[in-house]
């Protein structure tokens, strides 16, 4: 095999121009627009839609809380997704929303999470049987789950026994970011002890959450990671309606006692998680997923796949060796069926 | 009236109807019989002697052709109600019109007999009707009609509610109450905050994923106020609404109430302790909702039916400085029209004994509550309350939250209520199943006995005989079946018989024609062989 020889440094005496290559990407991506799956999970009146409409600043997805005595109880997690595009200074983003109404709201919540998990995967099957087939499309679809917001409720305790065991099953297929849910009735202190347990709690059970760590991430994304671990898991107040405040209009919830108001850093971190998911690591966010998660996926698939389909040639060797005799018998009038 | 024979015999008179005439009659009566001292207050003759009752209101009857009905008799005490009884107006037959006695008259041929329908009548008094609904029987039953009397001195029994409340002030008051909700939702907070003393302290927070079923844990408080004391059992239940499954998760609290309920049952049929029972009953549950801000969680609604009808329960909105005023509005109407659809009794709306005091607290039902152990400055003074960047909420504030209206609903109105109806509405529930499931019939006196189980036991009777009868049949039947067996038998025996008679005749015939045969042939034989 021919050894690929050290590349030599070079000095350039003039202007090229392959440096604008990074601008000619951009172009192509930008015709091409980006698409980003969220999933969020948590329990009935945690905010989870309320906090996409948020996040997005437009009303993305409804509420689906049991709003009067005559709607019948789901007996199941559902999911169901919703598709938007929203484009913002000409850059296009496709962004798919997968709800997960009946979560956690049963009386017996055993395998509520085995719908989602299940639709996880499904998505990693579609994309890797689509990757697969002869005649692959120019450009496949994503419709892999990029990120997961797992909502905790504010108890100011610890989290519940369906927190642990769902987390851990979702930290393994897809990137999971926790987030705890109307925190406005948390004060500072209650925040930072809950806060506190939480992540010792996390720590005593391996669960892995992003951003994970990585040998090649330069100094100043370490720092960042690092920072953004400290914050985890977000306390995040959301509202679709407007307050004033002197004079501005921003978004926020009002009480007899004060006005909440959700861009605030003193109030809330909500500031912090959208920037994280939009601003910051959109794009890594989808990168791991393709990287991580899709490709430990695809090694699973395709070994099985190896072993089921070696199983099946033995089996048809076996099945070939049987006929043969068999065919012997038969005398040389008959017709071989 | 002549005697006949034994029979009366009344003379027709014409109806006296005036009321001037009627009165001079009774008069000319009463003049008969009593000898008077004063000619004008004869009205006021008493009649208590019931040999002069009896002559004086027979002759009216004779004399003015009406009689007096036994209900009447009763209440004529002096010969002015006699009077007035004569000048009053036959009294109208209240069954015409009166919706239950058209039913009666429609329905006559599907009901018993000896049923009839006596209208209720206010002024009458109340009967003890004998239940085989004969005509009441002014007997020893009857309840006397109270008659207001005007205190012409001071009496001084006004003083009878404080000697009343000096007495029960010494004994001690007994609360238990009890707190059900997911954990996180407050409740150790809000008991603090409730008693204004720190009953429990919370000193590291609990972990749920160690509780893998419901606890019940009851602490026991001694609490003074004014020279009152009151006993407070507080039971929490740590756990509950925390594991993945929560089928089970009402199971031990049923069983707690249950044991309590038990546990006063076996007190009370035991005689030393009639005077003073150790009351360990739960008298109100205070169930913590969580502020979703949508319609009630299935394990709530399911919780909530099982448990309200075992219990008080007061539904209270858990945590809420989350919602604001128009979330907890529209929550608290969700709330409530999921309560009565599902048939959900709570306190004290379901139990309408003192509404007048109570009902300007029932528009807040359930209470949003915040609890709070810490105190925080506002304007200068500590009040219960939590501080937030944005804002400080003030427990006790009615802006902010209701909780002083369910403590006002709780201490000041409710209080003795909560005793009352857990005693007289949910234990007599529990005993009342709990002794009909024992096989313990309706009413051990004899006079009780039902109507509908004389219709069961005439019916039992019945069957039996139709049995009995059925029996006897078949018994008939079955002999009569067996003679005929017989008679046949005998028959075929005797045909049988016949038969063989007639056959061995036959047989003596033909051998009889045989033998002349052969006789023939040989003759014949002769004569042909001798010509």
């Amino acid at each position: 095999m021919a050894t690929i020889a050290e590349p030599q440094k070079m000095n350039l005496n003039g202007y090229v121009g392959f440096d604008t290559i990074t601008r000619q990407i951009e172009k192509k991506l930008l015709k091409r627009g980006f698409q980003f799956n969220v999933i969020v999970v948590g329990q009935t009146g945690l905010g989870k839609s309320t906090l996409i409409n948020t996040i997005f600043a437009a009303h993305l997805i409804d509420s689906k809380g049991r709003t009067s005595s005559e709607e019948p109880f789901r007996q199941t997690t559902e999911i169901q997704t919703v598709s938007h595009l929203i484009e913002e200074n000409g850059i296009r983003l496709r962004l798919n929303i997968v709800d997960t109404p009946g979560y956690g709201d049963q009386v017996n919540n055993e395998n509520c999470w085995e719908p989602i998990i299940k639709y996880i995967k499904d998505q990693h099957s579609a994309y890797l049987r689509k990757e697969l087939t002869a005649m692959r499309e120019r450009y496949i679809q994503d419709t892999r789950i990029h990120c997961c917001l797992f909502f905790i409720s504010p108890t100011g305790h610890a989290l519940k026994p369906i927190d642990i065991v769902v987390l851990k099953k979702l930290s393994e297929v897809v990137n999971v970011v926790p987030v705890i849910a109307k925190s406005d009735s948390l004060t500072m202190e209650e925040r930072v002890a809950f806060k506190r347990r939480i992540k010792s709690e996390l720590g005593f059970h391996n669960i892995k959450l992003y951003p994970y760590d990585s040998d090649e991430l330069d100094d100043h994304e370490r720092a960042l990671n690092d920072s953004i671990k400290q914050m985890i898991p977000f306390a995040i107040v959301g509202s679709e309606k407007n307050v004033v405040i002197d004079g501005k209009s921003v978004r926020g919830r009002r009480n007899r006692w004060g006005v909440i108001n959700v861009e605030n850093e003193q109030h809330c971190e909500f500031v912090h998680l959208r920037d994280f998911l939009t601003r910051t690591h959109l794009q890594d966010l989808i990168e791991t997923t393709a990287q991580i998660h899709y490709e430990a996926f695809r090694s699973k698939q395709l070994l099985a796949l190896k072993e089921s389909s070696s199983k099946q040639q033995q089996q048809q060797q076996q099945q070939q060796q049987q006929a043969q005799p068999v065919q012997q018998q038969v005398g040389p009038g008959a017709p071989v069926i | 009236m002549n005697r006949i024979q034994g029979t009366m015999v009344r003379t027709v008179r014409q109806k006296i109807t005036e009321p001037d005439e009627i009165k001079n009659k009774i008069h000319e009566v009463v003049l008969k019989h009593v000898k008077l001292a004063d000619k004008n207050k004869w009205m006021d003759i008493k009649l208590n002697d019931p040999n002069l009752k009896f002559e004086i209101l027979r002759d009216c009857m004779s004399l003015t052709d009406r009689n007096i009905p036994n209900l009447e008799l009763n209440f004529i005490e002096t010969v002015g109600d006699a009077v007035k009884f004569y000048l009053g107006e036959e009294k109208k037959d209240l069954r015409i019109g009166h919706p239950v006695a058209t039913w009666f008259a429609e329905n006559e041929d599907k009901l018993p007999p000896n049923m009839t329908f006596i209208p209720y009548v206010k002024e009458l008094g109340e009967y003890a009707l004998q239940h085989r609904g004969y005509f009441p029987d002014p007997g020893p039953w009857k309840i006397p009609q109270t008659r207001n009397v005007v205190l012409r001195d001071t009496l001084g029994i006004d003083a009878l509610p404080r000697q009343r409340f000096n007495k029960t002030k010494r004994t001690p008051y007994v609360l238990n109450i009890m707190v059900v909700g997911e954990s996180g939702l407050g409740k150790t907070t809000f008991m603090n905050t409730l008693f204004n003393t720190p009953l429990k302290e919370e000193i590291h927070p609990k972990n749920p994923q160690s509780t893998q079923t419901v606890e019940i844990s009851p602490v026991h408080y001694e609490l003074v106020e004014d020279g009152v004391t009151l006993n407070l059992t507080v039971v929490d239940t740590p756990g509950f609404g925390d594991q993945l499954n929560r089928e089970h998760n009402l199971d031990p609290i049923v069983e707690y109430i249950d044991n309590q309920f038990e546990a006063y049952h076996t007190a009370e049929r035991s005689p030393e302790f009639r005077r003073a029972i150790p009351d360990t009953r739960i008298h109100a549950l205070l169930y913590f909702i969580p502020p979703t801000g949508h319609a009630l969680k299935e394990l709530d609604i399911k919780s909530l039916q099982v448990l309200s009808a075992k219990v008080n329960v007061i539904p209270v909105i858990a945590k809420a400085d989350t919602l604001t005023q128009e979330e907890k509005a529209a929550f608290k109407k969700t709330i409530l029209r999921d309560i009565e659809a599902n048939d959900i009794r709570i306190f004290p709306t379901a139990y309408p004994d003192d509404r007048e005091s109570v009902e300007d607290l029932e528009k807040y039902i359930p209470f949003t509550v915040i609890g709070s152990d810490q105190f925080v400055d506002v304007g200068g003074k500590k009040v219960r309350g939590r501080s937030y960047r944005w804002g400080i909420v003030e427990v006790e504030n009615e802006q902010h939250c209701d909780f002083i209206h369910l403590r006002e609903l709780l201490m000041t109105h409710a209080l003795h209520d909560l005793l009352e109806t857990s005693h007289t509405v949910h234990y007599h529930n529990y005993r009342a199943q709990k002794l009909r499931s024992s096989g313990r019939p309706e009413s051990i006196l004899a006079c009780d006995d039902s109507y509908e189980h004389r219709i069961e036991r005439s019916k039992q009777s019945m069957a039996e005989e139709m049995i009995k009868k059925e029996e006897e049949m078949r018994q008939n039947f079955v002999m009569k079946v067996r003679e005929k067996e017989a008679n046949l038998r005998e028959r075929e025996e005797q045909l049988n018989q016949r038969r063989q008679q007639l056959m061995a005749e036959l047989e003596e015939q033909r051998l009889a024609l045989a033998s002349e045969e052969r006789e023939f042939q040989e003759l014949y034989n002769a004569n042909r062989s001798a010509r």
